[in-house]
């Protein structure tokens, strides 16, 4: 029975949201708080509609208490040729530049949900070169539906074709209500392209991680323009980094170095890095390095050598990566241990 | 519980996970197919009705696919996998420039480069034209081919297909070059290692050459204050007094009033109904 209990305890402290979850929840909470909406069937009208919200989320939400940056980007190209679209540009460039994609791993709730339904445990399409590829698509989209069409045609293209956050939030959010009954008949072949894009991107969310955020979304792909000046994210140490390649293989992301354009800033190469040669930017500031995500005491906690595929062929001289990330983990443990 | 339980326990865990895979994508298949279904109904085929009625007919594969995940994360709880191993990641580039420094030139080596080249400039060719194109007729549809049948009367989907399908094609030429040139790059690492070793046979010994400077390093010696703390605090100032700037212009020349006029109406491109 003892032992029972214990294998609960143990799979309960496996399965308990790490910090970033539990602020990723708090964030797509704080984004959709007029749960009243969600009850009457009406979108909320306050005040705090004028600021945009950082991550994706749609303003037909009937709980969204802030304008969504994307919507707001394109409606604004849309009217460009009455006003300079200065607001947004500037809310955007503000948000880049403090956060930058911290956003994509920290304050988007699309992100969150796909990252959860990654969580069911079937077999996963891990990244490769294709995948690097594909993730140049979302600059494609980004220019072609979120610059050229809203400046051509007047009409928000990535919003009407294609963000599964309107359908779902929005469009599922308004039309599941029973107030909203008469809508269903306006419903056509807009609704019906978006609605397979929806379960389309839900589906591949469970096989690949975050396939919105990697091979369309638009947001994540204008915030990656900030990745070098942004003021929160990760930081790598040259003087420290080995080149052993840990970072990029736990990486889920399609990146080719730390804290590059794909990079979400999610942290989990910080817990992977045997040399600790990467830290959060600002860390001495507000946290410490390693600190997120990282199991520090208990069952959870494994040396990193034991994360280290062990080649059972003699490698050879250029190709040793796992051995020296071998020898440099060892070395780092002895040290430590001779600290202690 | 033996460890020969715990291993069949493992694998009967890993094969249903396969299992709730395909039946997530079933099911997926079968949403997609019923919202066809009812599209084709005819005029405004949407009703509470109709939903109900067709969304009902899936509903079984639906419970299948709910009680199947639930049951793989118990499964999963009881008979956890083992955390795979990662593997360091190999960059085949670097070992490539790492190799080359120990040999002189060699041409077969150079025919392997030249054929990268070509690869990435007619990669480069085929993805502007494509991409061209997807852009061409996502902007007009009189420059798309004639279309019949259902294509004729729903002249956007037509357009959006010609796009995607445009697309599809840069992409499928950037996939094939990307891996064309890792053939190459392989191919050229093995006969560097040939001629290595050849060396080492013989007993030459050539003087290591200077690592070649990629295109960023060789930006930063021209202009070595790029990579200095105070020009990344400048960058920083400049945006944020930028950012702020342009928000109080917006602020002033009634953007935000956009803003706020657009979220507080409901978008009806977001949700579906044009």
């Amino acid at each position: 029975m003892k032992k029972f209990f214990k294998k609960i305890g143990a799979w309960f402290k496996k399965i308990a949201p790490s910090k970033r979850k539990i602020v990723q929840l708090y964030a797509a909470l704080l984004y959709n708080a007029n749960i009243k909406g969600f009850f009457t069937g009406k979108i909320y009208q306050g005040k705090s509609k004028n600021a945009c919200v950082p991550g994706l989320n749609c303003y037909s939400c009937p709980g969204a208490v802030g304008a969504c940056p994307l919507g707001s980007l394109q409606n604004a190209l849309s009217a460009s040729d009455t006003r300079l679209p200065a607001y947004i540009f500037g809310i955007i460039i503000l948000f880049g530049l403090l956060l930058g994609r911290t956003i994509c791993g920290w304050l988007c709730p699309i992100g969150l949900g796909q990252e959860l339904l990654y969580k069911i445990k079937t077999p996963k399409l891990k990244k490769s070169k294709a995948t690097r590829v594909l993730s140049y698509f979302k600059y494609f989209v980004l220019i072609a539906l979120v610059v050229i069409v809203p400046l051509t045609f007047a009409v928000p293209g990535f919003c009407e074709y294609i963000c599964p956050a309107g359908t779902f939030e929005g469009g599922f959010g308004l039309l599941g209500n029973s107030a909203n009954e008469g809508w269903l008949s306006m419903l056509g072949p807009l609704f019906t392209w978006k609605f397979l894009v929806l379960v389309l991107v839900i589906v591949a969310s469970v096989f690949i991680f975050r396939a919105f955020c990697r091979f369309l979304c638009p947001l994540g792909a204008l915030y990656g323009f900030f990745c070098k000046v942004a003021m929160l994210g990760v930081k790598l140490d040259k003087n420290k980094c080995t080149d052993c390649g840990l970072c990029i293989s736990v990486c889920k992301m399609d990146i080719k170095k730390v804290g590059d354009h794909e990079c979400i800033q999610c942290g989990a190469c910080i817990t992977a890095c045997p040399a600790k040669a990467i830290s959060w930017k600002g860390s001495k500031l507000f946290v410490r390095a390693n600190e997120i995500d990282a199991p520090t005491t208990g069952d959870d906690v494994k040396p990193l050598s034991a994360f280290v595929k062990q080649k059972e062929t003699p490698s050879e001289k250029y190709q040793q990566p796992t051995v020296d990330v071998v020898n440099t983990v060892a070395e780092v443990e002895t040290n430590e241990t001779q600290d202690k | 519980m033996t460890d020969i339980t715990r291993e069949k326990g493992k694998r009967f865990a890993k094969a249903f996970g396969v299992f709730v895979g395909v039946w997530i994508a079933v099911v997926g298949a079968l949403f997609m197919l019923q919202a066809v279904r009812i599209f084709s109904l005819g005029d405004e085929p949407y009703t509470v009705a109709t939903v109900r009625k067709y969304y009902l007919q899936i509903a079984l594969p639906v419970w299948v696919m709910i009680i199947s995940i639930i049951a793989n994360a118990v499964l999963g709880f009881v008979f956890p996998q083992d955390e795979g191993k990662i593997k360091p990641y190999r960059d085949l580039k670097k070992n490539l420039t790492n190799l080359s420094l120990r040999v002189h030139v060699i041409e077969s080596v150079g025919e392997k480069q030249l054929e990268r080249k070509v690869a990435k400039v007619a990669c480069i060719i085929v993805c502007f034209v494509w991409t061209g194109l997807a852009v061409r007729y996502l902007i007009s549809s009189q420059y798309m081919p004639t279309w019949k049948g259902f294509f004729e009367k729903h002249t956007e989907a037509a357009r959006l297909l010609c796009a995607v399908l445009c697309m599809a094609v840069a992409i499928f030429a950037c996939l094939a070059t990307v891996y064309f040139n890792e053939y190459t790059v392989k191919k050229e690492i093995a006969i560097i290692k040939e001629q290595i070793a050849q060396n080492a046979k013989a007993g030459v010994k050539l003087q290591a050459k200077e690592k070649p400077l990629s295109f960023s390093e060789k930006i930063y010696q021209k202009m070595p204050f790029l990579t200095s703390k105070g020009w990344l605090l400048g960058v920083r100032v400049t945006l944020g007094v930028a950012g702020l700037a342009l928000v109080i212009i917006g602020v002033w020349n009634g953007g935000m009033a956009d803003v706020f006029h657009k979220a507080v109406n409901i978008c009806t491109q977001c949700i579906g109904l044009g």
